[in-house]
């Protein structure tokens, strides 16, 4: 029998980037607050340390700040007449753990969402006509405008001190920022990264070729910065270890770097580590939450923490599946189009273009930063006109210089041997000499794509894993090989010797690495029998629920998710202050 | 501006240092002109005078001491000794000299090691409640330096080290890529980089 704890006003199911912001934001409510966390506490120091955090083989190859598939995993195929097996090791996206989730171990590429992006649906049509949006596709509007979230945007962006230059501030256009961005309240709090060598050469080409380049707004920081809650990060030393790592110079915005340090202070929160939720717990109508159940996975007891509001915050597909799991909403069915949780999975469509370079070209890329790169947004979302292409959505390309660590960096063109003395010379020849341009791009929802759980297999603490029922839509294949070419034309204009494309093909694998932008099955929208949640993250079944991160997007736009996911805590902040709390229990939008 | 600096630093192609090292010796054992040699402080084997806070030489990358005669020319690092000595030495001579240094090997430790819970504490892995890293993140694992932007700093003189502990926060020397080390003295008190300083003289590194 499980044992009650004493009741918590407020109670926060995994305790990443969103989890940290509300908690935070909830400083004067007057609510007890309490985070539990299923993975250990950690901090810059002593956890993450050079050289030790130097250890490619041990955090980049295995995995060792990540998820532990052997304790719970998710199931993957790619049509709901497949039979989904486990992912066994991670591969294609690498969930975080432990104390501030995967915004520890992220790259920091701090992109905003274009306004169309939200009105996604209604903007195309607008533009194109009904007829516009392939069949396939059930992309939709979010309920919410970008001229809503622009202030929370803004606050995030100054918590996490990006370092960047603004393209459009209130209307005007700046030179050296991003031509195609949506109007801006203000300028970054840092100034922009300087180009890597890469990155420099990039920006000549795309110049030359009409385009308009920009420095990738970047949470590793340019400069010594306090954030608005009083917490310092130090400039970035571009060693080069910063995707899959902790960075050990405080220099990377995380939950660590930014907000926890404030937040321990704070008199009314409280930190449970090592505590794994199970599922939320509903009063007999299932119309209110009571609390939630979980493991102290130290001692294996389970315990009810009763609390008046629950927050999932444990990461996108993790958030559909505890609402499966608690029976919050109807599940949804990819045969009927009908439901409510799991519909809406969406990901991220990558592509590269290797470039090799001769070898008067040295490239230095062990020189890097998780988000040093040089952009352009011209052939991203909707900023180019797509009369005639056949396709929805777009692309960024980057050219990044993240680190070209010695165990994973070694491009060989193709026709090399895989193994031996050719394999070695090649290397050799071609390690300094080899750039990469990078497709950063939509992903659009189609019917087929969900979350559902799993009948057969099971995690640790014997319940049903989340099945992610994933195909690319015809349509962003269309997508990735159009704005793959026009990557193919820069890196020509680049002087690259050989050049070498690789346009998204289906089918999704769960290897090699894509990233970790998985969105969807907990969206918000206007219409409450299609979506899980209401346009602030409240749950239209259960009022007392909330749901944070990018469980929420309708569908994934060209940008990486965490500014979108940052600003959406804020915005959800907001309406549990200023409007939920004034009635506790009633719904913030009538359904 | 100042993260310019540190890319434009950090891709800046090293200089060639090979072929100078025997200008390098002859500077360094008869002076330039009217600049005294720099053995008479540094010694021939570059291990200084800590009484006089002359610092040790040996060990440390050219790069590095290439970069801190500029800055001294430059008087991106004022030092009523060193100023001048740079300022009357050609680029290429300053690139000899910095060569021949740079390739003395790093010798004995000047004092014995002195243990010191505070020093290896900061030192080796920071202090999470004023948001210091540790040294060895950037000065390389046993402190040993990390080429081409950061030095050694074990088995330096702790007279010199402290000196440049002040010298940082006063403002004197500010030269330092985006200001990591003004940042760091700023928030240990003196008696702690005293005692960081000293820890650092008796570590013994490769
Ligand atoms: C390698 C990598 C690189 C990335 N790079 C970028 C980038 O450059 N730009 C960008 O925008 N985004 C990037 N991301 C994505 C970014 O890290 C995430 O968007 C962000 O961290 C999500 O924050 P979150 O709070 O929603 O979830 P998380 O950070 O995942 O936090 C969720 C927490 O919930 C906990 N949890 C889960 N289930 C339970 C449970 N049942 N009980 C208790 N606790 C639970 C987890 O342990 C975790 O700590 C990257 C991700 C990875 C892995
Ligand atoms: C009269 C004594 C004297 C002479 C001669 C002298 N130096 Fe110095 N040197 C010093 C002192 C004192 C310092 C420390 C200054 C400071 O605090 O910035 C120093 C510092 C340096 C540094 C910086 C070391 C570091 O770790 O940052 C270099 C490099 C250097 N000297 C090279 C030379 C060279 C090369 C010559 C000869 C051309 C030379 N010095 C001649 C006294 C001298
Ligand atoms: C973020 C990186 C970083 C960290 C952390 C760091 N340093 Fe430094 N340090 C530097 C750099 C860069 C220089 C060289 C500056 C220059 O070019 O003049 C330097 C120079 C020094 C020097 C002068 C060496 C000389 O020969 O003149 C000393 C002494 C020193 N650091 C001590 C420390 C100590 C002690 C700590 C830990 C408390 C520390 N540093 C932490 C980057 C760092």
């Amino acid at each position: 029998m499980a044992r009650t704890l004493p009741k918590k006003d407020i109670v926060f199911v995994g305790f990443g980037f969103t989890a940290a912001v509300i908690a935070r934001e909830l400083r004067e409510s007057g609510l007890s607050i309490v985070g539990l966390e299923r993975g250990r506490p950690r901090d810059t120091v002593p956890d993450f340390q050079g050289p030790s955090m130097h250890d490619e083989l041990g955090f980049a190859v295995r995995h060792g700040l990540m998820q532990d598939v052997a304790k719970e995993t998710v199931t993957v195929r790619n049509t709901p007449d497949q039979h989904a097996l486990p992912m066994r090791q991670l591969g294609s996206f690498l969930p975080g753990t432990d104390l501030g989730g995967a915004g520890v171990h992220w790259n920091g590429q701090t992109f905003r969402f274009q306004a169309a992006d939200f009105e996604l649906r209604s903007h195309h049509e607008r533009r194109y006509g009904r007829d516009f949006v392939p069949e396939e596709l059930t992309i939709r509007d979010w309920g919410l405008t970008y001229a809503e979230l622009e202030p929370s945007y803004d606050r995030f962006e100054k918590l996490l001190g990006i370092s960047g230059k603004a393209g459009n501030l209130n209307g005007q256009l700046q030179p050296g920022g991003n031509q195609h961005e949506a109007p801006r309240s203000s300028e970054y709090p840092n100034p922009p990264t300087a180009p890597a060598y890469l990155g420099a050469i990039f920006a000549k080409a795309a110049m030359e070729l009409g385009y308009s380049p920009f420095q990738v707004p970047s949470a590793n920081l340019t400069r010594a910065y306090t954030n608005p809650e009083g917490v310092r990060l130090e400039p970035c030393m571009v060693c080069g270890y910063c995707e899959r790592f902790g960075c050990e110079h405080f220099a990377k915005s995380s939950p660590q770097t930014t907000v926890l340090p404030a937040l321990r202070e704070q008199p009314n929160f409280e930190l449970r580590t090592h505590a794994h939720v199970l599922r939320v717990n509903l009063s007999e109508d299932r119309r209110h939450a009571t609390g939630v159940t979980y493991v102290d996975v130290n001692t294996g007891e389970e315990l009810i923490q009763p609390a008046e509001i629950v927050v999932l915050s444990a990461f996108a597909y993790n958030n559909a599946r505890l609402m499966l799991l608690s029976g919050i909403g109807t599940p949804y069915d990819p045969a009927t189009g009908e439901g409510q949780v799991g519909r809406n999975y969406c990901y991220q469509t990558m592509s590269a273009v290797t470039l090799f370079f001769d070898e008067d070209v040295n490239l230095n890329q062990f020189m890097g930063a998780g988000a040093l790169g040089t952009v352009i947004d011209d052939y991203s979302g909707d900023n180019f006109d797509h009369t005639g292409l056949g396709f929805v959505g777009g692309a960024y390309i980057a050219a990044y210089t993240t680190g070209a660590r010695p165990i994973e960096f070694h491009p060989v063109p193709p026709g090399t041997p895989r193994w031996g003395a050719a394999w070695k010379q090649a290397v050799a020849r071609h390690y300094n000499h080899t750039g990469g341009l990078q497709c950063h791009g939509q992903s659009n929802a189609r019917r087929g794509n969900y979350v559902s759980l799993d009948p057969t297999y099971r995690d640790a603490y014997g319940q049903p894993l989340a099945r992610i029922t994933f195909d690319f839509p015809e349509n962003d294949l269309r997508m990735s090989r159009f704005v793959t070419d026009r990557a193919v034309e820069i890196a020509r204009r680049m002087g690259a010797r050989q050049i070498v494309a690789a346009p998204r093909t289906a089918p999704w694998s769960v290897v090699p690495y894509q990233t970790t932008h998985n969105t969807g099955g907990a969206i918000m929208g206007a219409d409450p029998t299609e979506t899980a949640v209401n346009r602030f993250g409240q749950s239209w079944n259960v009022p007392n629920v909330f749901v944070t991160g990018a469980a929420l997007f309708p569908q994934n736009a060209t940008y990486n998710p965490t500014d979108t996911v940052g600003a959406l805590a804020y915005w959800t902040a907001a309406a549990l202050k200023d409007q939920y709390l004034r009635a506790p229990g009633r719904p913030l939008v009538p359904a | 501006m100042r993260a310019l600096l540190l890319t434009v630093a950090l891709l800046a192609p090293l200089p060639a240092f090979a072929q100078d090292a025997s200008r390098g010796r002859e500077i360094a054992e008869n002076g330039a002109g009217d600049i005294a040699p720099c053995a008479s402080c540094h010694g021939m084997d570059g291990r200084g005078v800590g009484a006089a806070q002359f610092p040790r030489l040996d060990g440390q990358h050219p790069s590095y001491l290439l970069k801190q005669l500029n800055d001294y020319a430059g008087e991106a690092r004022r030092n009523e000794i060193m100023t001048p000595i740079a300022q009357a030495l050609s680029e290429a001579d300053r690139q000899a000299v910095a060569a021949w240094y740079g390739a003395q090997r790093f010798g004995e430790a000047t004092t014995d090691p002195r243990p010191s819970e505070l020093g290896e504490r900061l030192v080796m892995q920071g202090d999470q409640s004023r948001g210091l890293q540790a040294c060895v993140n950037c000065h390389g694992p046993e402190a040993a330096g990390l080429p081409p932007l950061f030095p050694r700093i074990s088995g330096q003189h702790a007279e010199y080290a402290q000196a440049q502990f002040q010298a940082w926060r006063e403002g004197a020397r500010r030269n330092d890529v985006a200001g990591v080390m003004r940042e760091i003295s700023g928030r240990l008190s003196e008696a702690e980089s005293a005692e960081i300083s000293a820890y650092l003289e008796g570590l013994r590194s490769r």
